[in-house]
C-alpha cells in the first residue's frame, strides 16, 4: 500500500486526498440527512394513530347518522349512503388490533373492534327490520345500536386520550433525541473536519518535507559544503526524481572536485620536481665545475706560479696571481655567511683582476664606514652586483668607467650602494630582476650567480623583500643598486 | 529523527480521530435505531378475561382480587383486564357487563348482585359463550358458571360467633349497617345469620338492630353515616359493618367526631386503613377474606371451564378474623398491599 502510494505522482496524491476527504464529507452528510429524515418520519408518525382514530370516529358517526337517516326516510340514497359508510367503517375497524396483548391501547383497540362488529350487526338488524317494516324490532335494534354507538364513542375517545398521552411522551422523547442528534451531528462534523485537516496536513507534509530537506541541502551545497547529509528520495514522484537528480549532481561535483584537487597536486609535484631538477642541475653543474677545478690543485698551481713570479722578481705577476688565488678561494668556498669585510675584500680582488685584464680602465672608489664591516651577510652578494655593473653598465662605454661603492649606516640599517656611470638599465629589466624572472647568467665573464639569485638569497636570508633596489640614474648616466641590510644582522621570520 | 517522530504523532492523531469518528457514528446510529425501536413490544395472550367490579367504589379488596386474578392469568397465559378502568366515562357494573359481552371477551369475573338486570346480563353472556364467575357476592338464579366467595349466611354466622365472643356482659345492643337497595340481599342474609347465631348462643336478650344507609353511591353512604354519628345521642355497644367501605367510613367518622370508644366497631376486610384503626383501637375487629386468593381461584375456575367444560359451582373463600391480638401479623402485608 505504501509502495503503491509512494509511486503516485504529486497530482494523483493530491487528487486522492481531496477525493477521499470529499467522499467522507459527502457520506457524513448523507448519513446526517438520512438520520434526520428517519427521525422526522418517526415524529410525523407519532400522532398518526390519533389521526386514524379521528378518522374512525368520523366514520362511526357517519354510519350512525346514515342509519338514522335511513330509518327516518327509508330512501335508496340514504340506504346507499348507509352501506357506503358501513363498508368504510368495516374496513377501518379491520385495521385495529385484534390480539390479546398486555398493552392497554392495543386491548382497547381489540374491544373497539369487537364492539364495532357487534354494532354493525345490530345496525344491520335495524336496517333490515326497517326494510321489513318491523317497527318494534327496528326500534329496539336502533336503541341497542345507539347504546353500542355511545360505548364505542367513549372507547375511541378514551383510546385517543391514552394514545395522545403516550404519543406526547414519545414525541417528547423523540424530540429530545432529535436535539441530541443535532448536537451529535455537529460534533461528528467537527471531528471529521479535524480528521481531514490532520490527513491533509500529513499528506502535504509527505510532499513538502522532502522539498524542505532538499532546500536545506541545496543551501548548504551553495555555501560550499559538499559533505551535507543528502535527503532521501521518498518515492517515485516528481519530488523523488528531483532529489535523486540533486544527489547525483552533488556526488558528481564532489568527485570532480576531488579529481581536480588530485590533478593540481600532481601538477604541483611535477613543478616541484622540475624546480628540483633545475636546482639539482645547477648544483650538479656547479659541482661539476668545482669537481673540474680541484681547489687544492688550483691553489697549489697558483702558489707555484706566484712563487715563480717572486723568484723571477715579477712582483706584478705575483700580485696578480695572489689576487686570483684569493678570489677563487673565496668563490669556491661557497660560504653561506660571511662578513661585509670579506665581501669588500672580494670586490677589491675582483676589481684588481679586471683592471689587469682591462689595463686599469675601471676606476673603483669606495667609502666605507669601518664600524659596519663586521656585519654578517650572505656570501657572493656584492661581487655579482659589481659584475653586473661591469658587464651591462660600463663595459662598452667610451668615457671613463667608474664604479663607486658606499657603505653607510641609517636607522639600524646598513646601506650598501653600488653605483656606476654606465649606460643605465631599462625599467623592464629592473622589473625582470625584481620579479626573479631572470635565469642563470650565461655571460662569459660571469661567475654564474645572477642578480635574481642575489635578490632571492637576500630575501631568504633576511626574511623580507625590501633588501634590494635598482635605480636607473639615467640613460648613459648610470645605474645604482642599493642594499638595505639590518645592522644587527637580524633575520626576520627566518 | 524529528521527521519520524512527527509522522508517528500524525499517525496517532489520525488513528485516534478515526476511532472517535467511528464511535460517534455508531452512537448516532444507535440512538436513531433506539428511537425508531421505541415501539414497545407487547406480549400476546391466549384469552381475554374481563374483571368487572362496582365502579362506584373500588376499595383495596377489589384491587387485591384483581391483582390475584391478573397474576394468575399471567402465569396461565391469559390476560385479565379491569374492564372500564381506562375509560373516560364511569359505567355501572351492568353497563360494563354489556360492554364486556359486546367486546367478545373470553370470560367474565364479576361481583354478583340480586338484580334482574345482572341476572339477565350474566345469562346473556353465558348464551354468547362467555363463562362467568362471580366473586365475593353471588347472583342467585343466574346461569353463572361458578361463585368464589363466602355464603352470606355463613358469613353472618361468623360475625355472630365473633360478636358473641368479643362482647362483654354489659354490651347488649348491636347495630348492623346495611345498604339500601333492592339488588343485594346478601347483607340481609348476613344480618339474618348474625341474629340467629347470637340468639342461638346466648339468651341474654341481646338486641341486634339494623341501620339502613343509602347504598346507591359512596357519598350517600358517607352522608348517612355522618348524620347518624352526629345525631345519635347514644351509639350502640357494637356496630357491625359488612363491607370495606362502610368500615373505613365508620372508623374515620368515629375519630372525626370524637366518638371512639362509644361504640365498638366490627368491620369487614383488612385494608390498610382498617388495620391502622384496629391498631389504634378505633376498630375492635374485622372479618377478612384472602382477596388475592379469590382472584386466583376465579381465573383458575374459568380456565378449568375452558379446558374441560366444567367447573365447581361454588368455591368457598376462607375467612379470617383480625383483632388487636393478631393485627401485627397483617400489618406488614397490609403495608405491602397499600404500597
Amino acid at each position: 500500500m505504501k509502495k503503491w502510494y509512494s509511486a503516485l505522482s504529486i497530482r494523483k496524491k493530491l487528487m486522492l486526498v481531496f477525493v477521499s476527504c470529499s467522499f467522507l464529507v459527502l457520506a457524513m452528510n448523507v448519513l446526517v440527512w438520512n438520520n434526520m429524515n428517519r427521525m422526522n418520519e418517526r415524529l410525523d408518525s407519532v400522532y398518526g394513530s390519533n389521526v386514524s382514530l379521528n378518522d374512525l370516529q368520523a366514520e362511526l358517526e357517519s354510519v350512525q347518522m346514515n342509519m338514522k337517516a335511513y330509518l327516518d326516510q327509508k330512501t335508496s340514497e340514504t340506504m346507499e349512503a348507509y352501506y357506503l359508510a358501513w363498508s368504510d367503517y368495516d374496513t377501518l375497524i379491520g385495521e385495529l388490533n385484534q390480539e390479546v396483548t398486555n398493552s392497554d391501547s392495543k386491548l382497547m383497540e381489540k374491544n373497539i373492534h369487537h364492539l364495532s362488529q357487534c354494532y354493525l350487526a345490530v345496525a344491520d338488524d335495524a336496517v333490515e327490520a326497517k326494510r321489513g317494516r318491523k317497527v318494534e324490532q327496528y326500534k329496539t335494534s336502533y336503541e341497542e345500536a345507539t347504546r353500542l354507538y355511545m360505548y364505542i364513542q367513549t372507547y375511541i375517545y378514551s383510546l385517543n386520550n391514552e394514545q395522545f398521552k403516550n404519543n406526547s411522551e414519545q414525541f417528547h422523547i423523540l424530540s429530545g433525541t432529535m436535539h441530541y442528534l443535532e448536537y451529535m451531528n455537529i460534533i461528528i462534523l467537527l471531528v471529521l473536519m479535524i480528521f481531514e485537516a490532520v490527513v491533509v496536513g500529513f499528506s502535504s507534509r509527505q510532499i513538502t518535507a522532502p522539498l524542505s530537506q532538499l532546500s536545506s541541502a541545496a543551501g548548504a551545497v551553495a555555501e560550499g559544503n559538499f559533505d551535507v547529509p543528502l535527503p532521501e528520495a521518498p518515492g517515485k514522484d516528481e519530488v523523488g526524481s528531483v532529489i535523486r537528480a540533486f544527489n547525483k549532481m552533488v556526488g558528481s561535483v564532489k568527485r570532480h572536485i576531488v579529481e581536480l584537487r588530485q590533478s593540481m597536486e600532481v601538477q604541483a609535484r611535477m613543478r616541484e620536481q622540475e624546480l628540483e631538477m633545475e636546482s639539482n642541475l645547477k648544483d650538479a653543474k656547479l659541482k661539476y665545475l668545482q669537481a673540474q677545478i680541484n681547489p687544492h690543485f688550483l691553489f697549489n698551481t697558483l702558489n707555484a706560479g706566484a712563487q715563480l713570479a717572486m723568484i723571477e722578481g715579477a712582483s706584478m705577476s705575483y700580485d696578480y696571481i695572489q689576487n686570483m688565488a684569493d678570489f677563487f678561494r673565496y668563490v669556491l668556498k661557497g660560504m653561506e655567511e660571511v662578513t661585509l669585510r670579506d665581501e669588500l675584500q672580494l670586490i677589491d680582488n675582483y676589481i684588481y683582476i679586471l683592471n689587469v685584464r682591462f689595463d686599469g680602465e675601471i676606476h673603483y672608489t669606495k667609502q666605507v664606514d669601518e664600524s659596519l664591516v663586521s656585519l654578517k651577510m650572505p656570501g657572493m652578494i656584492l661581487q655579482p652586483i659589481v659584475e653586473n655593473s661591469v658587464n651591462y653598465g660600463i663595459r662598452d662605454v667610451e668615457w671613463e668607467k667608474r664604479i663607486e661603492l658606499e657603505v653607510t649606516g641609517m636607522d639600524a640599517m646598513v646601506c650598501i650602494c653600488v653605483r656606476d656611470n654606465g649606460v643605465g638599465i631599462s625599467q623592464e629589466k629592473i622589473d625582470m630582476i625584481m620579479e626573479g624572472r631572470t635565469g642563470i647568467s650565461s655571460a662569459g665573464d660571469s661567475n654564474g650567480v645572477g642578480m635574481a639569485n642575489v635578490k632571492n638569497r637576500l630575501e631568504l636570508y633576511y626574511g623580507r623583500e625590501e633588501v634590494l633596489s635598482i635605480n636607473c640614474l639615467g640613460e648613459n648616466i648610470g645605474t645604482e643598486v642599493m642594499l638595505y641590510l639590518p645592522a644587527d644582522g637580524g633575520r626576520e621570520n627566518v | 529523527m524529528k521527521g519520524k517522530s512527527g509522522r508517528i504523532i500524525y499517525l496517532f492523531l489520525m488513528g485516534g480521530l478515526a476511532l472517535l469518528f467511528v464511535v460517534l457514528i455508531a452512537l448516532d446510529l444507535y440512538y436513531v435505531g433506539d428511537a425508531e425501536a421505541k415501539n414497545p413490544t407487547y406480549k400476546t395472550y391466549e384469552r381475554h378475561y374481563a374483571f368487572i367490579s362496582n365502579s362506584d367504589y373500588n376499595g383495596e379488596i377489589w384491587e387485591n382480587i384483581f391483582q390475584g386474578a391478573h397474576v394468575c392469568g399471567e402465569e396461565a397465559g391469559v390476560y385479565v383486564e379491569w374492564f372500564g378502568k381506562n375509560l373516560v366515562e364511569s359505567y355501572s357494573k351492568q353497563q360494563l357487563m354489556e360492554l364486556a359481552i359486546a367486546a367478545g371477551v373470553d370470560g367474565i369475573i364479576v361481583e354478583g348482585d340480586d338484580s334482574s338486570e345482572m341476572n339477565t346480563l350474566i345469562n346473556r353472556a353465558i348464551e354468547s359463550g362467555i363463562p362467568v364467575v362471580t366473586v365475593l357476592k353471588d347472583c342467585y338464579g343466574s346461569y353463572r358458571n361458578s361463585f368464589v366467595g363466602m355464603s352470606s349466611y355463613n358469613l353472618g354466622q361468623e360475625y355472630g360467633n365473633l360478636l358473641t365472643r368479643m362482647r362483654t356482659p354489659d354490651e347488649k345492643e348491636l347495630l348492623v349497617v346495611i345498604h339500601s337497595g333492592e339488588n343485594d340481599s346478601s347483607e340481609k342474609l348476613i344480618y339474618a345469620g348474625i341474629k340467629e347465631t347470637i340468639s342461638g348462643i346466648t339468651n341474654e336478650g341481646i338486641e341486634v338492630n339494623t341501620m339502613i344507609v343509602d347504598g346507591s353511591t359512596t357519598y350517600g353512604i358517607e352522608e348517612s353515616l355522618r348524620n347518624y354519628m352526629v345525631d345519635a345521642s347514644e351509639l350502640p355497644d357494637i356496630t357491625v359493618c359488612l363491607d370495606e367501605q362502610t368500615t373505613e367510613i365508620m372508623a374515620q367518622l368515629a375519630v372525626d367526631y370524637n366518638r371512639v370508644g362509644q361504640t365498638r366497631l366490627v368491620g369487614f376486610y383488612e385494608s390498610g386503613h382498617i388495620l391502622q384503626s384496629i391498631q389504634s383501637g378505633v376498630t375492635a375487629a374485622t372479618i377478612t377474606v384472602d382477596a388475592a386468593g379469590m382472584g386466583q381461584t376465579a381465573v383458575t375456575a374459568l380456565e378449568e371451564y375452558h379446558e374441560s367444560g366444567y367447573v365447581s359451582d361454588y368455591i368457598p373463600a376462607e375467612l379470617f378474623i383480625i383483632s388487636l391480638e393478631n393485627v401485627s401479623d397483617y400489618s406488614d402485608s397490609g403495608e405491602d398491599m397499600e404500597e
